[in-house]
Protein backbone atom coordinates (compact mmCIF):
# COMPACT_ATOMS: atom_id res chain seq x y z
CA UNK A 1 0.00 0.00 0.00
CA UNK A 2 0.96 3.60 -0.62
CA UNK A 3 1.98 5.70 2.23
CA UNK A 4 1.46 8.92 0.67
CA UNK A 5 1.29 12.84 2.59
CA UNK A 6 -0.84 14.00 -0.41
CA UNK A 7 1.76 16.68 -1.24
CA UNK A 8 2.87 15.66 -4.32
CA UNK A 9 -0.50 14.80 -4.85
CA UNK A 10 -2.32 18.57 -4.72
CA UNK A 11 0.96 19.02 -6.66
CA UNK A 12 0.01 17.87 -9.53
CA UNK A 13 -3.51 18.89 -9.29
CA UNK A 14 -2.48 22.48 -8.83
CA UNK A 15 -0.05 22.29 -11.67
CA UNK A 16 -3.20 20.56 -13.91
CA UNK A 17 -5.41 23.86 -12.79
CA UNK A 18 -2.74 25.86 -13.90
CA UNK A 19 -2.13 24.66 -17.55
CA UNK A 20 -6.42 24.80 -17.65
CA UNK A 21 -6.41 28.17 -16.44
CA UNK A 22 -3.24 29.29 -19.41
CA UNK A 23 -5.18 27.39 -22.28
CA UNK A 24 -8.55 29.00 -21.23
CA UNK A 25 -6.86 32.41 -21.37
CA UNK A 26 -5.08 31.72 -24.88
CA UNK A 27 -7.37 31.73 -27.98
CA UNK A 28 -7.42 29.58 -30.49
CA UNK A 29 -4.95 30.69 -33.70
CA UNK A 30 -3.29 33.04 -31.13
CA UNK A 31 -3.59 36.43 -32.43
CA UNK A 32 -3.43 35.69 -36.56
CA UNK A 33 -4.10 38.88 -38.29
CA UNK A 34 -7.17 38.16 -41.14
CA UNK A 35 -7.93 40.29 -44.13
CA UNK A 36 -11.94 41.22 -43.58
CA UNK A 37 -13.61 42.31 -47.60
CA UNK A 38 -16.53 44.01 -47.27
CA UNK A 39 -18.68 44.10 -50.58
CA UNK A 40 -22.09 44.39 -52.18
CA UNK A 41 -21.55 40.25 -53.06
CA UNK A 42 -21.04 39.94 -48.80
CA UNK A 43 -18.28 39.81 -45.94
CA UNK A 44 -15.09 37.58 -46.57
CA UNK A 45 -12.56 36.78 -44.01
CA UNK A 46 -8.95 35.37 -44.62
CA UNK A 47 -5.92 34.31 -43.07
CA UNK A 48 -2.97 37.12 -43.40
CA UNK A 49 -0.68 34.31 -43.33
CA UNK A 50 -2.10 32.25 -46.84
CA UNK A 51 -1.17 33.65 -49.92
CA UNK A 52 -4.12 33.52 -52.28
CA UNK A 53 -6.08 35.81 -54.99
CA UNK A 54 -9.65 36.81 -54.96
CA UNK A 55 -11.96 38.58 -57.26
CA UNK A 56 -15.29 40.59 -55.29
CA UNK A 57 -17.86 41.59 -56.92
CA UNK A 58 -19.52 45.40 -56.87
CA UNK A 59 -21.60 47.62 -58.79
CA UNK A 60 -19.02 48.25 -61.27
CA UNK A 61 -17.59 44.90 -61.80
CA UNK A 62 -14.79 42.47 -60.48
CA UNK A 63 -12.25 44.05 -58.01
CA UNK A 64 -9.36 41.61 -57.64
CA UNK A 65 -7.39 41.61 -53.90
CA UNK A 66 -4.35 39.42 -53.51
CA UNK A 67 -2.90 38.41 -50.37
CA UNK A 68 1.14 37.76 -50.77
CA UNK A 69 3.69 37.44 -48.29
CA UNK A 70 1.34 38.86 -45.41
CA UNK A 71 0.73 42.08 -47.65
CA UNK A 72 -2.63 42.71 -49.30
CA UNK A 73 -3.07 44.76 -52.83
CA UNK A 74 -5.83 45.45 -54.99
CA UNK A 75 -4.36 44.27 -58.61
CA UNK A 76 -7.31 45.33 -60.55
CA UNK A 77 -10.69 47.45 -60.22
CA UNK A 78 -13.24 48.71 -62.53
CA UNK A 79 -12.79 52.19 -60.95
CA UNK A 80 -11.89 55.04 -62.77
CA UNK A 81 -9.16 56.63 -60.44
CA UNK A 82 -7.17 53.64 -60.10
CA UNK A 83 -6.31 55.05 -56.44
CA UNK A 84 -7.10 51.72 -54.70
CA UNK A 85 -4.89 50.16 -57.14
CA UNK A 86 -1.96 52.62 -56.26
CA UNK A 87 -2.23 52.59 -52.47
CA UNK A 88 0.68 51.41 -50.96
CA UNK A 89 0.36 47.64 -49.75
CA UNK A 90 -1.54 46.75 -45.92
CA UNK A 91 0.03 44.85 -43.45
CA UNK A 92 -0.29 46.45 -40.72
CA UNK A 93 -3.09 45.61 -38.09
CA UNK A 94 -6.00 48.51 -38.40
CA UNK A 95 -4.68 49.15 -41.86
CA UNK A 96 -7.84 49.64 -44.70
CA UNK A 97 -7.60 50.77 -48.35
CA UNK A 98 -11.22 50.56 -50.28
CA UNK A 99 -12.71 51.31 -54.07
CA UNK A 100 -15.41 53.58 -53.11
CA UNK A 101 -16.80 53.30 -56.35
CA UNK A 102 -17.12 49.67 -56.78
CA UNK A 103 -18.33 49.87 -52.44
CA UNK A 104 -15.13 47.45 -51.38
CA UNK A 105 -13.44 47.99 -48.51
CA UNK A 106 -10.69 46.10 -47.07
CA UNK A 107 -8.76 45.95 -43.64
CA UNK A 108 -6.86 43.82 -41.38
CA UNK A 109 -7.94 43.04 -38.21
CA UNK A 110 -6.60 40.80 -35.48
CA UNK A 111 -8.66 37.69 -34.10
CA UNK A 112 -11.13 38.00 -31.41
CA UNK A 113 -10.83 42.13 -32.25
CA UNK A 114 -13.27 41.81 -35.37
CA UNK A 115 -15.99 44.34 -35.37
CA UNK A 116 -20.34 43.62 -35.60
CA UNK A 117 -20.55 44.99 -38.99
CA UNK A 118 -24.17 44.14 -40.59
CA UNK A 119 -23.92 42.33 -43.77
CA UNK B 1 4.31 -19.13 -25.35
CA UNK B 2 6.23 -18.76 -21.68
CA UNK B 3 4.32 -17.94 -18.79
CA UNK B 4 5.50 -13.94 -18.87
CA UNK B 5 3.98 -13.90 -22.56
CA UNK B 6 0.72 -15.12 -21.37
CA UNK B 7 0.99 -12.79 -18.14
CA UNK B 8 1.18 -10.12 -20.67
CA UNK B 9 -1.22 -11.32 -22.51
CA UNK B 10 -3.87 -11.75 -19.83
CA UNK B 11 -3.07 -8.00 -18.46
CA UNK B 12 -2.83 -6.07 -21.94
CA UNK B 13 -6.48 -7.90 -23.24
CA UNK B 14 -7.46 -6.54 -19.86
CA UNK B 15 -6.72 -2.97 -20.17
CA UNK B 16 -8.46 -3.66 -23.86
CA UNK B 17 -11.81 -4.54 -22.24
CA UNK B 18 -11.43 -1.54 -20.39
CA UNK B 19 -10.38 0.73 -23.16
CA UNK B 20 -13.31 -0.62 -25.66
CA UNK B 21 -15.81 0.06 -22.56
CA UNK B 22 -14.51 3.86 -23.33
CA UNK B 23 -16.27 3.68 -26.43
CA UNK B 24 -19.84 3.32 -25.08
CA UNK B 25 -19.49 6.54 -22.88
CA UNK B 26 -20.22 10.24 -24.99
CA UNK B 27 -17.50 11.94 -25.71
CA UNK B 28 -17.19 15.93 -26.69
CA UNK B 29 -14.12 14.58 -29.30
CA UNK B 30 -13.84 11.58 -31.16
CA UNK B 31 -10.17 10.64 -29.72
CA UNK B 32 -10.55 11.84 -26.07
CA UNK B 33 -10.04 8.92 -23.47
CA UNK B 34 -11.09 8.96 -19.67
CA UNK B 35 -8.40 6.89 -19.20
CA UNK B 36 -10.49 3.49 -17.76
CA UNK B 37 -7.73 1.42 -19.58
CA UNK B 38 -4.88 3.00 -17.07
CA UNK B 39 -6.89 1.33 -14.00
CA UNK B 40 -4.84 -2.38 -14.82
CA UNK B 41 -1.61 -0.21 -15.50
CA UNK B 42 -1.74 1.78 -12.71
CA UNK B 43 -1.65 -1.43 -10.18
CA UNK B 44 1.01 -2.75 -12.12
CA UNK B 45 3.44 0.48 -11.91
CA UNK B 46 5.18 -0.51 -9.04
CA UNK B 47 4.99 -4.82 -9.97
CA UNK B 48 6.62 -4.96 -13.02
CA UNK B 49 9.77 -3.46 -14.72
CA UNK B 50 9.92 -1.51 -17.49
CA UNK B 51 10.33 -3.59 -19.89
CA UNK B 52 7.14 -5.72 -19.26
CA UNK B 53 4.97 -2.15 -18.28
CA UNK B 54 5.73 -0.97 -22.27
CA UNK B 55 5.15 -4.24 -23.86
CA UNK B 56 1.51 -4.47 -21.80
CA UNK B 57 1.51 -0.25 -23.03
CA UNK B 58 2.47 -1.22 -26.71
CA UNK B 59 -0.08 -4.21 -26.99
CA UNK B 60 -3.26 -1.82 -25.66
CA UNK B 61 -2.25 1.28 -27.81
CA UNK B 62 -1.85 -1.63 -30.83
CA UNK B 63 -4.60 -3.64 -29.79
CA UNK B 64 -7.23 -0.61 -29.06
CA UNK B 65 -6.53 0.71 -32.56
CA UNK B 66 -7.05 -2.71 -34.49
CA UNK B 67 -10.30 -3.14 -32.38
CA UNK B 68 -11.44 0.49 -32.74
CA UNK B 69 -10.37 0.22 -36.76
CA UNK B 70 -8.59 3.11 -36.41
CA UNK B 71 -4.58 1.94 -36.74
CA UNK B 72 -4.30 2.88 -40.63
CA UNK B 73 -5.59 6.74 -40.20
CA UNK B 74 -4.17 9.38 -38.93
CA UNK B 75 -6.70 9.30 -35.40
CA UNK B 76 -4.00 6.18 -34.90
CA UNK B 77 -1.14 8.52 -34.43
CA UNK B 78 -3.44 10.78 -31.99
CA UNK B 79 -3.93 8.20 -30.32
CA UNK B 80 -0.60 6.53 -29.83
CA UNK B 81 1.30 9.69 -29.33
CA UNK B 82 -0.88 10.17 -26.38
CA UNK B 83 -1.00 7.04 -24.73
CA UNK B 84 2.50 6.79 -25.02
CA UNK B 85 2.95 10.17 -23.24
CA UNK B 86 0.63 8.66 -20.62
CA UNK B 87 2.27 5.53 -19.52
CA UNK B 88 5.62 7.46 -19.54
CA UNK B 89 4.45 10.09 -17.71
CA UNK B 90 3.39 7.58 -14.91
CA UNK B 91 6.23 5.27 -15.24
CA UNK B 92 8.13 7.88 -14.78
CA UNK B 93 6.50 9.43 -11.93
CA UNK B 94 6.50 6.23 -10.42
CA UNK B 95 9.95 5.30 -10.66
CA UNK B 96 11.28 9.00 -9.29
CA UNK B 97 8.60 9.07 -6.75
CA UNK B 98 8.11 5.77 -5.04
CA UNK B 99 5.47 5.89 -2.53
CA UNK B 100 5.61 9.83 -1.73
CA UNK B 101 2.76 10.19 -4.63
CA UNK B 102 -0.67 7.99 -4.65
CA UNK B 103 -2.23 6.58 -7.70
CA UNK B 104 -4.45 9.78 -7.55
CA UNK B 105 -1.38 12.20 -8.82
CA UNK B 106 0.08 9.61 -10.85
CA UNK B 107 -2.94 9.76 -12.55
CA UNK B 108 -3.54 12.97 -12.85
CA UNK B 109 -0.19 13.68 -14.37
CA UNK B 110 -1.12 10.53 -16.91
CA UNK B 111 -4.06 12.48 -17.99
CA UNK B 112 -2.64 15.97 -18.31
CA UNK B 113 0.36 14.52 -20.15
CA UNK B 114 -1.66 12.48 -22.68
CA UNK B 115 -4.12 15.52 -22.96
CA UNK B 116 -1.59 17.82 -24.21
CA UNK B 117 0.38 15.27 -26.39
CA UNK B 118 -2.82 14.44 -27.99
CA UNK B 119 -3.85 18.33 -28.67
CA UNK B 120 -0.37 19.17 -30.41
CA UNK B 121 -0.83 16.28 -32.53
CA UNK B 122 -4.38 16.41 -33.54
CA UNK B 123 -3.64 20.16 -34.05
CA UNK B 124 -0.79 19.24 -36.28
CA UNK B 125 -2.11 16.27 -38.21
CA UNK B 126 -6.40 16.86 -39.02
CA UNK B 127 -7.75 19.95 -36.55
CA UNK B 128 -5.29 22.65 -36.66
CA UNK B 129 -4.89 25.77 -34.54
CA UNK B 130 -8.71 25.32 -33.79
CA UNK B 131 -8.33 22.14 -31.40
CA UNK B 132 -7.13 24.51 -29.18
CA UNK B 133 -10.33 26.09 -28.63
CA UNK B 134 -11.49 22.85 -26.62
CA UNK B 135 -8.09 22.48 -24.63
CA UNK B 136 -9.70 23.47 -21.58
CA UNK B 137 -12.74 21.58 -21.74
CA UNK B 138 -10.72 18.35 -22.52
CA UNK B 139 -8.14 19.17 -19.79
CA UNK B 140 -10.69 19.51 -17.20
CA UNK B 141 -12.22 16.52 -18.58
CA UNK B 142 -8.89 14.95 -18.12
CA UNK B 143 -8.52 16.24 -14.28
CA UNK B 144 -11.87 15.54 -13.25
CA UNK B 145 -11.58 11.85 -14.33
CA UNK B 146 -7.59 11.28 -13.58
CA UNK B 147 -8.84 11.75 -9.40
CA UNK B 148 -12.24 9.18 -9.73
CA UNK B 149 -9.47 6.75 -11.55
CA UNK B 150 -6.84 7.00 -8.60
CA UNK B 151 -9.12 6.94 -5.84
CA UNK B 152 -10.32 3.68 -8.00
CA UNK B 153 -7.31 2.12 -7.83
CA UNK B 154 -6.14 3.16 -4.62
CA UNK B 155 -9.90 1.45 -3.61
CA UNK B 156 -8.99 -1.80 -5.69
CA UNK B 157 -5.81 -2.06 -3.79
CA UNK B 158 -6.94 -1.59 -0.18
CA UNK B 159 -9.20 -4.55 -1.54
CA UNK B 160 -6.39 -6.82 -2.91
CA UNK B 161 -7.62 -6.70 -6.23
CA UNK B 162 -4.54 -6.91 -8.76
CA UNK B 163 -5.02 -7.78 -12.69
CA UNK B 164 -4.78 -11.40 -12.68
CA UNK B 165 -1.59 -12.86 -14.37
CA UNK B 166 -3.07 -15.90 -14.92
CA UNK B 167 -3.01 -17.70 -18.60
CA UNK B 168 -5.20 -17.73 -21.68
CA UNK B 169 -7.06 -20.47 -23.06
CA UNK B 170 -6.34 -21.62 -26.62
CA UNK B 171 -8.26 -19.46 -29.13
CA UNK B 172 -8.90 -19.85 -32.60
CA UNK B 173 -7.09 -17.80 -35.44
CA UNK B 174 -8.91 -15.77 -37.68
CA UNK B 175 -8.59 -15.93 -41.37
CA UNK B 176 -5.96 -13.47 -44.12
CA UNK B 177 -7.18 -12.09 -47.03
CA UNK B 178 -4.03 -10.48 -47.96
CA UNK B 179 -5.84 -9.08 -51.62
CA UNK B 180 -8.10 -7.66 -50.21
CA UNK B 181 -6.32 -5.94 -47.50
CA UNK B 182 -3.78 -5.03 -50.47
CA UNK B 183 -6.93 -3.16 -51.59
CA UNK B 184 -8.52 -1.45 -49.09
CA UNK B 185 -4.68 -0.04 -48.19
CA UNK B 186 -4.84 1.51 -51.94
CA UNK B 187 -7.90 3.04 -51.14
CA UNK B 188 -6.74 4.66 -48.57
CA UNK B 189 -3.84 6.05 -50.34
CA UNK B 190 -5.75 6.99 -53.50
CA UNK B 191 -8.30 9.48 -50.67
CA UNK B 192 -5.21 11.67 -51.54
CA UNK B 193 -6.43 12.26 -55.44
CA UNK B 194 -10.23 12.99 -54.36
CA UNK B 195 -11.18 16.72 -53.48
CA UNK B 196 -14.73 16.77 -54.08
CA UNK B 197 -16.92 16.28 -50.85
CA UNK B 198 -19.81 14.28 -52.69
CA UNK B 199 -17.02 12.07 -54.25
CA UNK B 200 -16.08 11.25 -51.23
CA UNK B 201 -19.68 10.81 -49.88
CA UNK B 202 -19.85 8.09 -52.24
CA UNK B 203 -16.54 6.71 -51.82
CA UNK B 204 -17.69 6.28 -47.91
CA UNK B 205 -20.44 4.69 -49.25
CA UNK B 206 -18.53 1.98 -51.65
CA UNK B 207 -16.27 1.39 -47.91
CA UNK B 208 -18.97 1.19 -45.65
CA UNK B 209 -20.34 -1.98 -47.99
CA UNK B 210 -16.81 -3.27 -47.88
CA UNK B 211 -16.98 -2.99 -44.05
CA UNK B 212 -19.98 -5.50 -44.06
CA UNK B 213 -18.04 -8.02 -46.29
CA UNK B 214 -15.48 -7.37 -43.45
CA UNK B 215 -17.80 -9.08 -41.33
CA UNK B 216 -17.78 -6.31 -39.25
CA UNK B 217 -21.00 -4.34 -37.79
CA UNK B 218 -21.67 -0.86 -39.07
CA UNK B 219 -21.27 1.67 -36.44
CA UNK B 220 -22.26 5.09 -37.85
CA UNK B 221 -21.60 7.39 -34.75
CA UNK B 222 -18.16 7.46 -34.47
CA UNK B 223 -17.71 8.47 -38.21
CA UNK B 224 -20.33 11.01 -38.05
CA UNK B 225 -19.10 12.18 -34.66
CA UNK B 226 -15.58 12.80 -36.37
CA UNK B 227 -17.13 14.57 -38.97
CA UNK B 228 -19.21 17.13 -36.74
CA UNK B 229 -16.37 17.86 -34.85
CA UNK B 230 -14.27 18.96 -37.70
CA UNK B 231 -17.42 21.06 -39.07
CA UNK B 232 -17.77 22.14 -35.20
CA UNK B 233 -14.16 23.41 -34.97
CA UNK B 234 -14.07 24.81 -38.72
CA UNK B 235 -16.84 27.92 -36.93
CA UNK B 236 -13.49 29.50 -35.02
CA UNK B 237 -11.21 30.04 -37.85
CA UNK B 238 -13.53 30.95 -40.88
CA UNK B 239 -11.94 31.62 -44.30
CA UNK B 240 -14.22 32.75 -47.33
CA UNK B 241 -17.82 33.82 -47.37
CA UNK B 242 -19.06 35.19 -43.94
CA UNK B 243 -22.53 32.76 -44.41
CA UNK B 244 -23.75 33.17 -40.49
CA UNK B 245 -22.27 34.42 -37.39
CA UNK B 246 -22.98 34.20 -33.68
CA UNK B 247 -20.48 35.34 -31.07
CA UNK B 248 -17.23 33.58 -31.26
CA UNK B 249 -18.62 31.17 -33.98
CA UNK B 250 -18.54 32.06 -37.65
CA UNK B 251 -19.10 30.09 -40.54
CA UNK B 252 -17.74 30.61 -43.82
CA UNK B 253 -17.87 28.65 -47.01
CA UNK B 254 -14.33 27.90 -47.76
CA UNK B 255 -13.68 26.45 -44.10
CA UNK B 256 -16.53 24.42 -44.20
CA UNK B 257 -15.84 22.95 -47.77
CA UNK B 258 -12.43 22.49 -46.47
CA UNK B 259 -13.77 20.96 -43.17
CA UNK B 260 -16.42 18.38 -44.85
CA UNK B 261 -13.33 17.55 -47.26
CA UNK B 262 -11.12 16.62 -44.65
CA UNK B 263 -13.92 15.02 -42.21
CA UNK B 264 -15.28 12.59 -45.51
CA UNK B 265 -11.83 11.81 -46.37
CA UNK B 266 -11.03 10.69 -42.66
CA UNK B 267 -13.97 8.77 -42.45
CA UNK B 268 -13.13 6.82 -45.54
CA UNK B 269 -9.73 6.08 -43.91
CA UNK B 270 -11.27 4.99 -41.12
CA UNK B 271 -13.96 3.22 -42.53
CA UNK B 272 -11.56 1.16 -44.39
CA UNK B 273 -9.04 1.48 -41.30
CA UNK B 274 -11.89 -0.68 -39.83
CA UNK B 275 -12.30 -3.23 -42.38
CA UNK B 276 -8.74 -3.86 -42.84
CA UNK B 277 -8.55 -4.93 -38.96
CA UNK B 278 -10.03 -8.04 -39.55
CA UNK B 279 -8.47 -9.32 -42.70
CA UNK B 280 -4.82 -8.53 -41.49
CA UNK B 281 -1.51 -11.12 -43.20
CA UNK B 282 -0.23 -13.26 -40.18
CA UNK B 283 2.86 -11.26 -39.25
CA UNK B 284 5.54 -13.95 -37.64
CA UNK B 285 7.30 -12.80 -34.63
CA UNK B 286 6.71 -13.04 -30.83
CA UNK B 287 5.21 -9.53 -30.59
CA UNK B 288 2.28 -10.31 -33.17
CA UNK B 289 2.34 -13.74 -31.82
CA UNK B 290 1.17 -11.96 -28.65
CA UNK B 291 -0.99 -9.09 -30.23
CA UNK B 292 -3.17 -12.06 -31.68
CA UNK B 293 -3.55 -13.60 -28.51
CA UNK B 294 -4.10 -10.06 -26.75
CA UNK B 295 -7.09 -9.21 -28.85
CA UNK B 296 -8.62 -12.88 -29.14
CA UNK B 297 -8.93 -13.19 -25.29
CA UNK B 298 -11.07 -10.02 -25.74
CA UNK B 299 -14.19 -12.20 -26.07
CA UNK B 300 -13.54 -14.32 -22.84
CA UNK B 301 -14.67 -12.23 -20.70
CA UNK B 302 -17.37 -12.25 -18.69
CA UNK B 303 -19.80 -9.13 -18.88
CA UNK B 304 -20.71 -7.74 -16.43
CA UNK B 305 -24.53 -8.18 -15.13
CA UNK B 306 -27.64 -6.24 -14.65
CA UNK B 307 -26.90 -5.27 -10.97
CA UNK B 308 -23.75 -5.79 -10.25
CA UNK B 309 -21.89 -3.33 -8.05
CA UNK B 310 -18.84 -2.12 -9.76
CA UNK B 311 -16.14 -3.54 -7.34
CA UNK B 312 -17.80 -6.64 -7.86
CA UNK B 313 -17.31 -6.17 -11.86
CA UNK B 314 -13.89 -4.92 -11.80
CA UNK B 315 -13.13 -8.20 -9.00
CA UNK B 316 -14.76 -10.79 -12.02
CA UNK B 317 -12.87 -8.99 -14.14
CA UNK B 318 -9.56 -8.70 -12.74
CA UNK B 319 -9.99 -12.29 -10.97
CA UNK B 320 -9.39 -13.88 -14.90
CA UNK B 321 -12.66 -15.47 -15.01
CA UNK B 322 -13.26 -16.34 -18.82
CA UNK B 323 -16.19 -17.83 -20.99
CA UNK B 324 -16.10 -19.18 -24.40
CA UNK B 325 -14.99 -17.46 -27.31
CA UNK B 326 -17.27 -16.45 -29.86
CA UNK B 327 -16.69 -17.60 -33.26
CA UNK B 328 -15.46 -14.53 -35.79
CA UNK B 329 -17.81 -13.50 -38.40
CA UNK B 330 -17.14 -14.89 -41.71
CA UNK B 331 -15.68 -12.24 -44.45
CA UNK B 332 -16.07 -12.27 -48.34
CA UNK B 333 -13.11 -10.54 -49.72
CA UNK B 334 -14.48 -10.40 -53.19
CA UNK B 335 -17.65 -8.29 -52.76
CA UNK B 336 -14.42 -5.83 -50.49
CA UNK B 337 -12.48 -6.49 -53.47
CA UNK B 338 -14.90 -5.17 -55.64
CA UNK B 339 -16.06 -1.90 -53.26
CA UNK B 340 -12.27 -1.29 -53.60
CA UNK B 341 -11.70 -1.21 -57.07
CA UNK B 342 -14.90 0.97 -57.48
CA UNK B 343 -13.48 3.33 -54.63
CA UNK B 344 -10.27 3.49 -56.25
CA UNK B 345 -11.61 4.25 -59.64
CA UNK B 346 -13.58 7.36 -58.33
CA UNK B 347 -10.58 8.89 -56.86
CA UNK B 348 -8.44 8.25 -59.35
CA UNK B 349 -10.76 8.96 -62.50
CA UNK B 350 -9.56 12.85 -62.96
CA UNK B 351 -6.55 11.16 -63.15
CA UNK B 352 -6.57 8.89 -65.97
Amino acid sequence: MRRTTWILDTLAILLSLCVIALLATRRPGGTAAYVRIQSRDGVYQYPLSTDRTISVMGPLGATVIQIKNRQVVFLSSPCPGQDCVHHAPLSQDGAFNACLPNQVLVTIESQGEVDDVTT
Amino acid sequence: MSRRDEEICSVASLCLLFSMAEYLIPKPLPFCKLGLANLPLLLILSRWDWGGYLLVVTLKLLGSLLVGGTLFSPIALITASGGIASALAMKGLDSLCKERISFVGISVMGALASNLVQLASASLLIYGTSIWAVAPLLCSIGLASGIILGFLAMACEKQGLVPAEVPLPLLARKESHPVAFSLLALAILCLCFEPRPFRLLLVWMLLLVAQKGAGRRIHLTYPLVLLFSLLLLSLFEPVGKILWSWGPFTLASLSLVTALRKGLRLICMVTASQSMVGLMPHIPGRFFRLLSETLAALGTYQLPRKGQKPMEVVRNLFSGTRQEASVPRKAHPLLISVMCILAIALCIRDLL
